[in-house]
């Protein structure tokens, strides 16, 4: 069956049909196009047009022309609509007709400069003209280096080189610098957050060195569909940009379809598996040979999902290679071999995690099916993006998970269709961030007095409290970094998360074989000894974490379950900087130590997903300091319920809330936690808290500290609205968990935070 | 035209008019009797040790040595430039302090009139060092017109290919102790030397830096005491007593073209217990002049002797198969090599595919020897 077919049999198919809660068809749009603009050096369109590009899509015009116009430009355009050209034509035209104009290009991860970089590569090629364009990176050879200061017309590179290497480097970058007309910042709605607050600040110090050297760049930004792509990319680039958001390239017709997995156990609200619904629904279009990518949650459901099409597509002799998993722990090679042959046809199925929501080049496919919601409307629609030809049909299956988010949405279409997508937000003016920039920017250029970092008016304040702390030297009008140390190598724009762990398999005793990668964060929870570590559906099991050398060696294993560890979290207050007392609730604001621990697993049987088992983890535990806002029950309410119903109340509140805030915090629900002390040793009554996943937090606590009463008003409403008896996963949890009237006190309690 | 450009140009504008802050440097001149043999070093000692320029006047040079805030980026200031030269029958020594930030602008203006009466640095380490920090500091002043591109001679470098075997660091305190035999005494670690200028800075105590500017003028002295001695020693290198150093020079006189010098040191500790490493230096140095004969000669040399390996058996076959002509001495050495190496000691030959590649090289050789001599035969009938 074709995918046309398949849709037909699959509206035909009442069993499916009944689960299926919305099928949106998005019409075909024709391409609409204009023509390359006058005065553009003829070599350009030229090379184009060998290359089948005759015309150029409406947005592309209109961003060429802002560009050539002088002004600062972002451009917001779906997967795969030709984005490239929107930057790469205005800087070969600059460097074509000044050889000695030079571009910066960020991409945010390495794994995506090397991607679009091949394409400006190509160009340049075909147009046999000598610009040069290199890539600078962590792997670019040493001996390289120099010339690629001296002569690189466009250099492609990472936040972290820059912030790292370039910024502190820059009197070896004196051409560039001088010289620098563009600066192109792609995929800019991947700076939220922490590195968007990061970035930002880099972008303040970059600005500040081209003013040194008397050059004034332009920024170009591409950015997916998000709410407020100007507002960002005006926040990262510190400019007044001009917004081009009408796409003008082609797209088949296109099929959404909101699928809610069945009801199993009707008391309990409990929902089929949505791993067990995607692997029914991706088995199909494997099957079918239509070539499909399924987004999982997590590096463990990919993996789980990687197993269960594996063994569908598996040859006689059980070669697999249709399906492939795709994640951020696999290595660089590994990951082009598989993009290599997504391009290529070779492979029909890949899983993969947001890893390859970015950008990267595996040019469309037919189908995709999303295995729970994204947490967010912009990146559903970028991960759904992935599925589209510009000619023929295409199709999304959004199949929701039992939690709260999922299920709202999947019962409520019309949010997700109607609704603008989410705010990427940023802040860059985060103290805790700014200081750091601030010793960076002091060390690669004395600040003068008066100066202002960013526009921040207390520049002055915070360069004499780096004065008091031995950083800086206040002399003659200038601040002087005065200390041996080196700002940029003391913190990384990605928090603590990019300190990678590498997994080395030792089956083999002579020959040791690194096999992939993992973050710091997640080591704990996935590679503590004894875990069942899963890579491109190969088991491994841990044998030793070496936490000191950022190593766990791991053996091949075969084995019929996996492996899923506890978090266990503790919280302290450092410090109280806000507080309303009068209001309710009562609240507060301020920092927080948040104390994360492993401190077992539980191994899961394939298949039934039973629990066999416990096992201890033995791992020193970390800490974060971030900001916070609590409130609490006052005493007089709290003894109003047992000690049992606050217990049970308090956490159906809190698994409300995780669920609820992000979708008016407008971040992904990883961006924030949610805890609940019964008896708090800071407050000395119940308290609930929320606080930024992040360390020095991103500003997400002050917007709750100022909508807390809306939330709680929204949290009850939803409470009460949801049709279960006593309690289910889609509002406060299983009855099994909060207790048989946890529903009505969480309900209760919220009645009287409000009163 | 750009919304906000207004008031960019404005800030533009400020920026360029704040006034540079500036103060004037501090300048120490000190005197000292000459190193002995510095005013004979040549141009030919100077490039022996690695000048990459035809010309070298010693009373040209200028010896340098920065003391700095940190080691890369920047945020790194040089904060003190040491500066020697001859001067009549004396080595003068100058060494241009900033006691402040402000005074850096009139530090690097003081050290770029200075460098400009010279021809050419000489340094320990300021080919990566140095030389790039201060073009730094020029560049961050706004000074770069003054910053001129003088040639250099490392002596670090040249050190390390002197004495890199024979001593366990090549840190000129240990080439003042071990080669110069003038060991340091209570000196300042350099490591310790931004830490003691920031102590300054805070209480502007100058005896604080009095350790600092000793250290510096003693590395000076030191760069020109180690230039003269280098020097001597290459002129004379047959005569060192150590074998390695004698090794050592002759790779880097060949390395910087006095190719009969260096074959002169490399017979010399031929016959030394370096025998095997001088000898394959020996063979290597007639090989890339294309002397194949003579390359030859020392690898038999080097087989009767029982050194070099296997390997030495299939350089010589190698020598005499493909440039001497000779198939049947070819076959010969790999046939010996065979017998040699196939047996006890096969474990002797780390690479298990010499012995295969040797097999193959024989086949080969056999049969080009029967078709050389089914020419030479039928030759003969016709």
């Amino acid at each position: 069956m074709n995918l046309e077919q398949l849709l037909d049999s699959l509206r035909a198919d009442a069993a499916f049909m009944r689960n299926v809660t919305h099928w949106e068809t998005i019409p075909a749009q024709p391409a609409r196009l204009a023509p390359f603009p006058p005065g553009i050096d003829a070599r350009i369109p030229a090379v184009l047009r060998a290359r089948g590009v005759q015309a150029l899509y409406t947005h592309q015009r209109e961003a060429v022309d802002a560009t050539l116009r002088g002004e600062h430009v972002v451009v917001v355009t779906p997967t795969a609509s030709g984005k490239t050209l929107c930057y790469n034509l205005p800087v070969l035209d600059a460097i074509l007709k000044n050889p000695d104009s030079r571009a910066l290009y960020l991409f945010p991860t390495k794994a995506l400069s090397a991607d679009q970089a091949h394409e400006l590569y190509a160009l340049i090629e075909a147009m046999d003209v000598p610009i040069k364009a290199y890539t600078y990176d962590g792997d670019t050879p040493v001996a390289a280096r120099r010339s690629i200061r001296q002569a690189g017309h466009v250099v492609v590179t990472n936040p972290d080189m820059l912030h790292a290497a370039i910024l502190p480097g820059h009197t070896k970058w004196v051409k560039l610098f001088e010289n620098l007309q563009y600066i192109v910042i792609d995929e800019i709605h991947a700076y939220r957050g922490v590195f968007g607050s990061n970035l930002a600040n880099v972008m303040r110090r970059l600005k500040r060195l081209c003013a040194f050297y008397g050059s004034r760049p332009q920024f170009i930004c591409c950015s997916a569909t998000i709410a407020n792509p100007r507002e960002l990319a005006e926040r990262m680039t510190g400019e007044t940009m001009t917004l081009v958001d009408q796409n003008g390239a082609p797209m088949g017709e296109r099929h959404v379809i909101f699928y809610n997995p069945p009801v199993v156990n009707r008391q309990l609200s409990i929902r089929k598996s949505s791993l067990l619904e995607t692997r029914a629904i991706a088995s199909q279009l494997v099957k079918n040979d239509i070539q499909t990518i399924v987004f999982a949650r997590s590096r463990l459901q990919v993996e789980v999902l990687t197993r269960y099409l594996k063994e569908l597509v598996a040859g006689p002799l059980g070669e697999s290679g249709r399906v492939r998993g795709y994640r951020g722990g696999y290595l660089p090679t590994q990951r082009r071999d598989i993009e290599q042959g997504l391009r290529s046809g070779a492979v029909t199925g890949v899983v993969a995690t947001n890893a390859l929501e970015l950008g990267i080049d595996i040019g469309r496919l037919d189908a995709c099916v999303l295995c729970g919601y994204p947490g967010t409307i912009a990146s559903t629609w970028q991960q759904a993006g992935r599925a589209g030809r510009r000619r023929g049909t295409s199709l999304t299956v959004l199949v929701a998970s039992s939690s709260a988010l999922d299920q709202y949405i999947i019962t409520h279409p019309g949010y997700f269709f109607h609704q603008s997508p989410e705010h990427a937000l940023a802040n860059p003016d985060n103290l805790y961030i700014l200081m750091n920039h601030l010793k960076c920017a002091a060390y690669e250029l004395p600040f003068l007095d008066g100066e202002r970092f960013g526009g921040e008016e207390a520049t002055a304040q915070m360069l004499g409290f780096l004065e008091e702390q031995g950083f800086l030297r206040h002399t003659g009008g200038r601040w002087h970094w005065s200390t041996e140390e080196f700002p940029a190598a003391e913190f990384s724009l990605r928090s603590a998360g990019d300190e990678n762990f590498i997994i080395v398999d030792i089956s083999d005793p002579q020959h040791h074989r690194i096999i992939g990668e993992m973050d710091r964060y997640t080591v704990p929870m996935l590679l503590h000894e004894q875990a069942i570590y899963l890579h491109d559906a190969q088991q491994y099991q841990v044998e030793t974490l070496d936490f000191a050398h950022k190593k766990a060696y791991v053996r091949h294993v075969d084995v019929d379950y996996y492996t899923d560890a506890d978090l266990n979290v503790s919280l302290r207050v450092l410090s109280e900087d806000q507080r309303r007392h009068d209001a309710a609730p009562p609240r507060a604001l301020g920092e927080v130590l948040v104390t994360c621990m492993v401190t077992l697993f539980k191994k899961m049987k394939f298949d039934t997903h039973e629990n066999l088992g416990f096992g201890p983890v033995d791992l020193p535990e970390w800490e974060m300091t971030t900001t916070a806002c609590w409130w609490t029950l006052p005493e007089k309410v709290a003894c109003e319920f047992s000690q049992d119903d606050l217990q049970g109340g308090m956490l159906g509140i809190a698994a409300m809330l995780r669920q609820l805030a992000p979708l008016y915090l407008m971040c992904a629900p990883r961006d924030i936690c949610v805890l609940y002390h019964v008896r708090d040793t800071f407050t000395r009554e119940p308290t609930i808290y929320l606080y930024d996943n992040c360390p020095g937090g991103v500003g997400l606590c002050e917007k709750v500290y100022d909508i807390l009463p809306m939330l709680l008003d929204r949290a009850a409403e939803a409470i009460a609205a949801c049709p279960c008896e006593n309690g289910c996963p889609s509002c406060v949890g299983p009855a099994a968990e909060v207790g048989a009237s946890g529903k009505q006190t969480a309900l209760r309690i919220l009645g009287r935070l409000r009163a | 035209m750009i919304p906000d450009l207004r008031s960019r140009l404005k800030a533009v504008a400020e920026r360029a008019s704040a006034p540079v802050p500036r103060a004037d440097c501090a300048v120490f001149r000190l005197e000292g009797p000459l190193p002995d043999g510095l005013e004979q070093v040549t141009a030919r000692d100077a490039r022996r040790l690695g000048l990459e320029a035809p010309a070298f006047d010693v009373r040209r040079a200028l010896f340098l040595d920065t003391e700095t805030t940190g080691l890369r980026g920047a945020g790194t200031v040089a904060f003190l430039v040491g500066m020697g030269w001859l001067e009549g029958d004396r080595f003068v020594v100058e060494q241009v302090l900033m006691r402040d930030y402000p005074e850096e602008t009139s530090l690097l203006e003081t050290v770029g009139a200075r460098m400009a009466g010279f021809d050419s640095v000489v340094s320990f380490n300021g080919k990566s060092f140095d030389i790039p920090l201060l073009r730094d500091r020029f560049t961050m002043a706004r000074l770069r017109p003054l910053w001129r591109e003088l040639p250099q001679l490392d002596l670090l470098h040249a050190a390390r290919r002197t004495w890199k075997e024979r001593l366990e660091n090549c840190a000129l305190s240990t080439l003042e102790a071990s080669v110069l035999g003038t060991p340091r005494t209570d000196d300042l670690p350099g490591a310790l030397v931004p830490e003691r200028y920031f102590q300054f800075l805070k209480c502007g105590d100058m005896a604080l830096l009095e350790d600092v500017l000793r250290h510096n003028a003693q590395d000076i002295r030191s760069l020109a005491a180690l230039l003269a001695h280098m020097a001597r020693v290459y002129a004379q290198a047959e005569a060192q007593t150590s074998m390695l150093d004698v090794l050592s020079i002759g790779r880097a006189l060949e390395r910087f073209g006095e190719v009969e010098a260096a074959r002169r040191c490399y017979r010399v500790v031929s016959v030394t217990a370096l025998s095997e490493r001088a000898r394959l230096q020996l063979a290597r140095s007639y090989r890339k002049a294309r002397d194949w004969a003579a390359s030859a000669d020392v690898y038999r040399d080097m087989i009767d002797r029982q050194e070099g390996g296997v390997d030495a058996y299939v350089a010589l076959a190698v020598l005499l198969e493909h440039y001497l002509g000779d198939v049947r001495g070819a076959l010969q050495v790999t046939e010996r090599a065979l017998w040699r190496w196939s047996g006890a000691d096969r474990f002797r030959v780390a690479d298990g595919g010499t012995l295969d590649a040797l097999e193959r090289r024989r086949a080969r050789l056999e049969k080009k020897l029967s078709r050389i001599r089914e020419t030479t035969t039928n030759g003969r009938k016709g």
